[in-house]
């Protein structure tokens, strides 16, 4: 069944089907809300607002068809996760915020400036995986790597990469729903990508690498 | 190629890392509360309709005591002994003499029944609002 059959289903007072829309969008919107609030108990209250107001805006057809369904929702989720946000740490959430003149930015750096690279380890560690520079990755070791990684990266950057790969959303819908140009949304994935890369090939060769995929 | 498998890798690992899944019960607490304020809706729609009919009760019981104090004291001014209204009758004398005498102290002509009149409109203005504030204060 379709979004808009089952807006329809919901409209002719059919309510069971909104379950339905609520099951297939909760953990893509969770993904996005919790890169942002980075609190999960908070990013499931913000989420169970977020339907009250979809169920709402369904109900008073304030939904326009012309546009998609699934861009609307995560409209409105980053949106009042952005809200949240400020109503509750009292502070601005800025997208924008990358100094671009800084040096950190031309190494790529200022992407793992957050976490240390011996968080790394730590974390193969707490999996019990001690590492060795002689052995090569294992599967698991490279999940905890880019695990690592990918929690620690800067919002500016981990909110983009959720609407991407996560929302399935197009680099222009993203640039719409965030009001950031094209250009930076293409070149923020490619940044968070090719460090990524960089990062695992600091600790295996592009042939080991190979072997996992 | 090898570097468009590296991409694919990078691709996949990334969405399995970026994915966080929410509680189990979350649905089930959604429609729970969408339930809720559908319930609440519905209250709100009958208490307003009930608080409405009240208004409207208020409204025509007002209308029908102005009248009826109004046209009292015209009958009562013919036959005072007689008719149950001789007290009325009397007190509204006594106001109407003491609005012109307020009236005279402030400097503006006119009969005392002006501004009586004018008392008589606040005070069911004040009575309306009072009882709407009440109906609504119990609504909320």
């Amino acid at each position: 069944m379709t979004d808009i059959e089952i807006i329809n289903k919901v409209k002719s007072g059919e309510l069971k089907y909104f379950k339905e829309l609520v099951d297939r969008y909760k953990d893509k919107s969770f993904s996005l809300i919790v890169k942002i609030l980075k609190n999960r108990n908070e990013s499931e209250d913000c989420l169970q607002d977020v339907f009250m107001k979809i169920f709402n805006s369904v109900m008073s057809s304030s939904f326009e068809e012309k546009s998609k369904f699934s861009t609307y929702i995560y409209s409105i989720v980053y949106n009042s996760a952005v809200d949240y946000y400020k109503k509750y740490r009292k502070k601005n959430f800025n997208i924008l915020s990358i100094d671009v003149t800084n040096s950190n930015y031309k190494t790529g750096d200022e992407l793992t400036s957050y976490f240390d690279e011996s968080m790394i380890d730590k974390g193969l560690y707490s999996q019990g995986i001690e590492f060795s520079p002689e052995k090569s990755l294992s599967q698991n070791e490279i999940s905890v790597i880019i695990n690592e990684y990918i929690n620690n990266i800067p919002e500016h950057y981990s909110v983009i990469l959720n609407m991407f790969y996560i929302n399935d959303l197009s680099h222009d819908e993203i640039s719409k729903i965030l009001n950031l140009p094209i250009g930076t949304i293409k070149n923020r994935i490619f940044r968070a990508k090719n460090k990524l890369k960089e990062l695992l090939l600091k600790r295996m060769t592009a042939e080991e690498l190979l072997e996992y995929v | 190629m090898n570097e468009g498998n590296i991409e694919d890798f990078l691709n996949k690992r990334i969405q399995d890392s970026l994915h966080t899944g929410t509680s189990d019960e979350f649905s089930d607490e959604v429609m729970k509360r969408i339930k809720l304020s559908l319930e609440f809706a519905k209250e709100d729609k009958k208490t307003f309709k009930f608080a409405g009919m009240i208004s409207i009760a208020v409204i025509a019981v007002m209308s029908v005591l102005s009248y009826f104090i109004g046209s009292s004291i015209v009958i009562s001014s013919g036959d005072e002994e007689s008719s149950g209204f001789g007290i009325l009758k009397s007190v509204y004398t006594y106001l109407s003499d003491l609005a012109a005498e307020i009236l005279s102290a402030i400097g503006i002509s006119g009969t005392g029944d002006s501004l009586l009149y004018l008392i008589i409109i606040t005070f069911i203005i004040i009575l309306f609002i009072a009882a709407d504030k009440l109906i609504l204060g119990k609504r909320n």
